[in-house]
């Protein structure tokens, strides 16, 4: 079941009123039975896979815990993690790796299903066996509260990555849903559908267009798709983030934010604060640092490799591909740039306090190309298909075909989605859009959910399905 | 929570409202009916379907389905422009699969999904001249041959056409009348608000009845076709869409073609491909602007000698003046009726050993097609 | 070593690291108080920490790090 589909709706729905009526202790069952619904109308064979990994980081967990020396404490930790990797490494690059060594052939039996969500509960899982180890959190015992957090199902498909830290207390807590958060949930759903059914996926279809044969179009063209995928992909994943998360609001849990306002950051460093929140964090906490614990005597050279690691990590995470390769890469070398230029820079524009205004503006703006230079590789089939991409814009060519094959009414509708999406952005990043909109009165925030709604049912996409972030 | 789940209702009831009147109109009309129903009664039925529907496409996959299912020996493969070809014109089974494809993109596609049971032996294959315009831009959003997913089609219809059902209903592209579906069946059994609204629609043979047109031409030049033209005319002035101007031919589309040809010719089937004809007004107005179209000219000797290489047949067809037809013929700037496709046939059959002993024979006359077309329009049955 | 004594050192650390002499690190001195202070520079933190006060962090104590505290907290027990 896609998010963007009636079927989850309903189940939804199902899931929600049903979470009212169990008692509070039986509030695990109620997931574990829901979530692994869930899974199955992906795949039962995977849905096994998910309890096998959920055992064993559950048990890895209690080995941690239970080891008596500093040593053996270690090792548990060390095999869990290593096990989930593993699977994980198994079942999601495989594919990859087996294109790399027999590119075009691929009979039918080599490639397997990659398992939905794989990406997110291992590292959900692994996140939870070295916090057990660091002693941030005590191993879980209760086996079936355990098994609820792994297979939690409004993350399963594109997180956010929910750790156990935060989760598991949420689950243990005794008490109805808040009136109150099950109707921010819905409005949470409903403004994640608005992103991705009026914004992402009608920009999709010009961006696909764009992106499959650049060599067709003139640099204008070939530049607005650029753009128009960064876009794309923020509609579409924080939109899909958002339905998630207002799921999540309807069983009573509060789930981490995965986007805040990324284009406007002012350097690199901070935009990769902003975006993908909770992977960013992941990796920061449980491969940069360690990482840089490691390096910390090696000075600038330590910093410099622990980044390139992280980053080319985040490349990597998306899948095992040329592209991805070089859009970690070079997202590498953009904040090591940054990190080793920041102080330089600051001392400049200390001494430049006229310049330091003009800052505000080009700081986000520069950070913004440089993403959006890296996001043609990720997007790209192929390294030749970026550089395609790149070359295009270069050639500052306007003889071939431009971008107006797209029609006004579509430019139109998504201009006006655009502004209305990021004015929502701007005062949910400001922590102001619950005064705001309980400030209305009551029939003002029922014309804006109709609005909301209509505009949806009205000018939504309804054709294609793809997140682009669920095949990871 | 039974507060929660009243208010959404409550919220949820005017939104439902607003479906109802397009869920009539498409329903009643039979926008609804499914890809699978479709494939089931032109196969089954003998009573002649005229089908057309107004707010969806399934044809590139119902195309596919039905060469798979039928398994002719004969069919005649390209764009809506080749959907003129009937199963009168043959004496051997045939299927018109025109719209499986809208470039040369899926040529191979086509065959690869035929396994050898459902392979046709002879494929007439029409070649549209901007398929080899390499400045045509041709966006086919959805995977080829796709199957509806069943059952949720009429809820994806519904909710991506609900709007415009409204702002058609407003001005008046369709009427009530046309939701009664006594009233629809004069000779043919009239599926669809296209076929009820143009009457114009797919035969069970797969080509395509512009009934409407071959109706009141009876009377005089009909006025929506002139229309279309000189939409037609307007996108060459503007050096728009279909008629960019183009230089060079299409690498890609030569390369994609051939790629088809060495496949045919390795699955044993015999293809004679045409490049298909454009109302001869049209080809004045492009012949006036001269060079911008010179890609044109250089269609014909690049797929004669791409067609020779494989011992297949090619013919050019693009100057419909040649084969004697008139604007009359044709119901806007690219679509023929069916005379003009017989006048192609006789050709190909004349080039052609295996069309030549594939056509009916006696050969089918022009009016004598037309005359049974005029008469089914007034009677209740019709056999073809 | 005694607390205040720890924190003075550590507040001439901070002031030298993140080149602001009018520094003052309190026990709830977090990263977002301090400029500069962040995820990069974190370890440039630890480092400097750990030479001068002689002593060895491991991952675990540094990732339970809220505050600066708790920093002074590991120096004074580690620190002879």
């Amino acid at each position: 079941m896609l998010f963007n589909s009636f079927d989850f709706i309903l189940f939804l729905g199902a899931a929600t009123v049903a979470f009212h009526y169990t008692p509070y202790s039986w509030r695990k069952y109620h997931l574990i039975i829901f979530s692994y619904l869930y899974y199955f109308s992906w795949s039962a064979g995977h849905a096994l896979l998910l309890f096998g990994v959920s055992l064993t980081a559950y048990f890895t967990g209690l080995g941690v815990e239970r080891a008596a020396s500093e040593e053996g404490k270690k090792k548990s930790m060390a095999l869990g993690v290593l096990l989930l990797a593993g699977v994980l490494f198994v079942f999601k690059y495989f594919n990859d790796f087996a294109d790399f060594a027999a590119p075009g052939e691929g009979p039918v039996f080599y490639r397997i299903l990659i398992p939905v969500g794989i990406s997110y509960y291992t590292f959900r899982l692994i996140s939870y066996v070295v916090d057990v180890y660091w002693g941030k959190i005590t191993a879980e015992r209760d086996l079936a509260a355990f098994t609820a957090f792994a297979a939690f199902f409004p993350h399963i498909l594109s997180g956010p990555i929910h750790r156990a830290e935060t989760f598991l207390p949420q689950l243990k807590k005794a008490g109805p849903v808040p009136y109150l958060m099950l109707t921010s949930g819905m409005r949470l759903i409903l403004f994640g559908f608005f992103k991705k059914l009026v914004i992402a996926d009608r920009l999709g279809i010009f961006v696909d267009t764009i992106y499959a044969s650049p060599g067709n179009y003139n640099s204008l063209a070939i530049l607005l798709a650029a753009y128009g995928f960064m876009i794309q992909l923020y509609a579409d994943f924080s939109g899909l983030t958002d339905i998630a998360r207002g799921s999540t609001r309807l069983l009573g849990f509060e789930s981490p934010k995965n986007f805040d306002l990324p284009f406007y950051a002012p350097n690199i460093q901070q935009y990769w604060r902003r975006w993908h929140m909770s992977l960013t964090q992941w990796l920061g906490d449980y491969v940069f640092m360690p990482l840089r614990m490691k390096f910390r005597n090696f000075g600038n050279t330590g910093l410099v490799l622990a980044i390139l690691i992280n980053m080319t990590a985040i490349g990597l995470w998306h899948g095992a591909r040329t592209t991805y390769l070089a859009f970690g890469l070079l997202h590498g070398i953009y904040m090591i740039g940054s990190a080793l230029t920041l102080k330089r820079r600051d001392q400049f524009y200390k001494a430049h306090p006229l310049l330091a205004r003009g800052r505000t503006l080009w700081g986000p703006l520069i950070t913004f190309h440089l993403v959006i230079l890296a996001s043609i590789f990720f997007r790209a089939e192929s390294l030749s298909g970026a550089w395609e991409m790149i070359s295009g814009i270069a050639a500052l060519d306007l003889s071939k075909a431009g971008p107006m094959f797209f029609a006004k009414r579509e430019i139109l509708i998504l201009a006006v989605g655009g502004v209305i999406m990021e004015i929502v952005h701007y005062l949910e990043s400001k922590g102001r859009i619950r005064g705001a909109y309980y400030s209305q009165a009551p029939w003002m925030r029922w014309a804006v959910l109709y609005g909301f709604t209509f505009f949806i049912l009205g000018f939504g996409e309804f054709n294609s399905h793809n997140f682009i972030y669920f095949e990871f | 929570m039974k507060k929660l789940i009243m208010k959404t209702f409550l919220f949820a009831a005017p939104v439902g409202l607003i479906f109802i009147f397009p869920l009539y109109v498409l329903s009643a009309s039979g926008e609804f009916m499914t890809a699978g129903r479709i494939i089931a009664m032109q196969s089954a039925d003998k009573e002649p379907n005229l089908i057309l529907q107004a707010y969806s496409d399934p044809w590139s996959y119902i195309k596919m389905a039905g060469i798979k299912q039928r398994r002719p020996e004969l069919i005649a493969l390209g764009t809506s422009r080749t959907m003129q070809f009937r199963q009168a014109f043959f004496k051997v089974p045939f299927y018109n699969a025109a719209k499986a494809i809208d470039s040369t993109a899926h040529l191979v596609t086509v065959l690869e999904s035929l396994n050898e049971k459902e392979i046709p032996r002879i494929i007439i294959l029409g070649l549209d001249p901007n398929f080899f315009n390499p400045n045509w831009v041709w966006y086919s959003s959805n995977t080829p041959h796709a199957e509806p997913k069943s059952g949720r089609e009429w809820l994806k219809i519904l909710s991506q056409k609900w709007l415009q059902v409204y702002s058609d209903f407003i001005n008046r592209k369709f009427r009530l009348k046309h939701l009664n579906p006594k009233r629809n069946d004069q000779g043919f059994h009239r599926t669809g608000l296209g076929a009820r609204v143009h009457n114009r629609g797919f035969l069970n043979d797969g080509s395509f009845l512009y009934l409407r047109h071959i109706v009141k031409r009876e009377a005089g030049p009909v006025p929506e076709a002139q229309r279309e033209r000189n939409r037609a005319l307007e996108d060459i002035r503007e050096k728009d869409d279909l008629y960019v101007p183009a230089s060079r031919l299409s690498e890609t589309s030569l390369r994609e073609l051939e790629a088809f040809l060495i496949l045919a010719k390795r699955r044993g089937v015999h293809v004679a491909g045409y490049l298909t004809p454009m109302a001869p007004s049209m080809l004045e107005a492009l012949e006036a602007e001269g060079p911008n179209y010179e890609y044109l000219r250089k269609i014909t000797p690049a797929l004669q000698k791409l067609f020779q290489k494989y011992g297949y047949v090619y013919e050019d067809f693009l100057d419909s003046r040649k084969l004697g037809a008139t604007d009359a013929h044709f119901v806007d700037d690219v679509h023929e009726t069916g005379e003009i496709t017989l006048r192609i046939l006789k050709r190909l059959a004349a080039a052609d050993a295996h069309i030549g002993t594939s056509v009916a024979a006696p050969f089918p006359e022009e009016s004598e097609m037309n005359r049974k077309y005029l008469e089914a329009a007034k009677q209740r049955v019709f056999t073809l | 070593m005694q607390r205040e004594e720890a924190r003075t050192l550590l507040n001439q650390i901070f002031r030298s690291l993140f080149d602001d002499e009018s520094l003052s690190i309190t026990e709830q001195t977090t990263a977002k108080d301090v400029s500069g202070w962040d995820s990069l520079n974190h370890m440039n933190l630890i480092v400097e920490v750990e030479k001068t006060f002689g002593i060895k962090m491991t991952t675990r104590e540094v990732q339970s790090l809220k505050n600066a505290g708790d920093l002074i907290t590991i120096i004074t027990n580690k620190a002879k």
